[in-house]
């Protein structure tokens, strides 16, 4: 039988579908019980499935489709077989007189919009790169993190003032630069943040960075730089604080973990 | 009312309302979803398997699996196109398995080459990736941890068997999953916030 920390530990490899048969019996019993660890491997299962879309395009056999769904009607798992709606021979030269048209129509107007929609385009499209600009130095930075050879990971887990919360706390040993994710948080107002701090062997609390905005679902990270060596650390909480946060913990401890 | 490809080529229908038109058994929404996804599908268990026929037997499992069982999907455990992926790669990796057991059956070498194959498919992955972050996330990670997620995900080794494939510990090859697993799904979380998130 393994441990709650055990299957936690094996949840990235279950979501490759690299567990012996074994291993993934014991941890489907566990996850049926435990929404924690099943919330964190669907995340990793994502993150996986992300993996399985980058392929390049093959194409499948053209008939693969209509296979398909021949075998699934001829299966009777359609008590009243939906068919694709098909137009008998009677009716179709007048249908084609219809469409042909109702297309004229529409070209004609499809011409005179088409000039506005191609500049509204160019705006849209300029915009896009702009913001794609920003994120992608935004990744830079994220990925300058996780790259750190000597990479330190911890969890963060909700309290009883955000139970549905928790979050990861990432640092590069060497320079002390990291991260904080959290997810599942109360939604925040303008004028509040949530503040992680470290707690060091001699009970001091220092602040390592401020998360100022969570989306819908509580969703948000900031990156970090740790005050003190890792090796100092103890404990680490999030609080509620002011937006410009505090220069000690005021607030209700929103999320907690220990080293 | 049945809504078929023809009405609006699934343009305006969500992966999640189509689960939806399927378990109200609509022949019309299983063909918009495969127009839609059958290639993703088709493409990764293609690359896994090296086999089209049995990628194409695959490919129509899943999607009979979502017509035939369609409770097994639940929209608030993740996207549908995740789902689907995972059905198509959980089946891959049994006829991967599958194979090597034959294989060892067959060959009177008791060894079988478990990392043998292209030598890096992942550059294809990068490639043609649409996840920005988690591709920029790949790139990065050290070799170590990329070859042990490539052994994983695309031959559909267990940890135990990259452990012997590589000749290392078995804790050292469950570390090195974890780590570039907890990477990956960094950048990806991090993708999907809005852009004035941070």
């Amino acid at each position: 039988m393994l441990t709650h920390d055990e299957v936690r530990e094996l949840l990235p490899a279950l979501s490759l579908d690299a567990v012996d048969l074994d291993e993934r019996d014991v941890m489907e019993h566990h996850l049926a019980r435990c929404d924690a660890c099943a919330g964190e491997l669907r995340a990793y299962q994502e993150t996986a499935a992300t993996i399985g879309e980058g392929f390049a395009p093959a194409e499948p056999p053209v008939d693969l489709g209509r296979r398909i769904l021949a075998a699934a009607t001829a299966r009777g798992s359609s008590p009243s077989p939906t068919p694709i709606r098909r137009r008998g021979m009677a009716a179709g030269a007048a249908w084609i007189l219809r469409f042909v048209a109702a297309l004229a129509v529409v070209l004609a107007v499809g011409a005179l919009l088409w000039a506005s929609s191609l500049q509204q385009q160019l705006q849209a499209q300029r915009a896009v790169a702009a913001s794609n600009e920003e994120r992608a130095q935004r990744y830079d930075r994220v990925v300058g993190v996780l790259q750190a050879d000597q990479l330190y990971v911890r969890p963060l887990a909700g309290t009883d003032a955000a139970p549905r919360g928790s979050g990861r706390v990432y640092v590069d040993q060497s320079s002390g630069l990291g991260m904080m994710m959290v997810t599942g948080l109360p939604p925040l107002s303008e004028a509040r943040s949530y503040q992680l701090w470290v707690v060091t062997n001699d009970g001091q609390r220092t602040s390592c960075g401020l998360v100022r905005r969570t989306d819908d679902q509580g969703n948000g990270y900031t990156l970090i730089q740790a005050p003190v060596p890792v090796s100092e650390w103890q404990q680490f909480g999030v609080t509620e604080e002011p937006a410009t946060g505090s220069p000690g913990p005021t607030g209700a401890r929103i999320l907690g973990g220990s080293i | 009312m049945v809504t078929t490809l023809a009405d609006d080529g699934g343009l305006t229908l969500s992966d999640e309302m189509l689960a939806e038109q399927i378990a109200r058994r609509e022949v019309s929404a299983l063909e918009t979803l495969y127009a839609r996804h059958g290639r993703a599908l088709f493409s990764l268990a293609a690359k896994m398997l090296d086999d089209r026929h049995a990628a194409e037997e695959i490919v129509q499992e899943t999607f009979l699996k979502l017509w035939q069982r369609p409770e097994t999907y639940v929209p608030a455990r993740g996207r549908l196109l995740s789902w689907l992926l995972g059905v198509t790669h959980n089946r891959a990796v049994d006829r991967l398995r599958r194979r090597r057991l034959e294989l060892r059956h067959n060959t009177e070498s008791a060894v079988v080459d478990l990392a043998g194959g292209p030598p890096d498919p992942l550059d294809e992955v990068l490639a043609g990736m649409r996840g920005e972050a988690v591709a920029r996330a790949l790139r990065t990670l050290p070799d170590a941890q990329r070859r042990a997620v490539e052994l994983a995900y695309l031959r559909g080794l267990t940890h135990v068997e990259i452990a012997v494939a590589l000749g290392e510990p078995l804790v050292t090859v469950k570390t090195r999953l974890r780590l570039a697993m907890q990477k990956l799904r960094a950048c990806a979380e991090i993708a999907d916030l809005r852009p004035d998130q941070c």
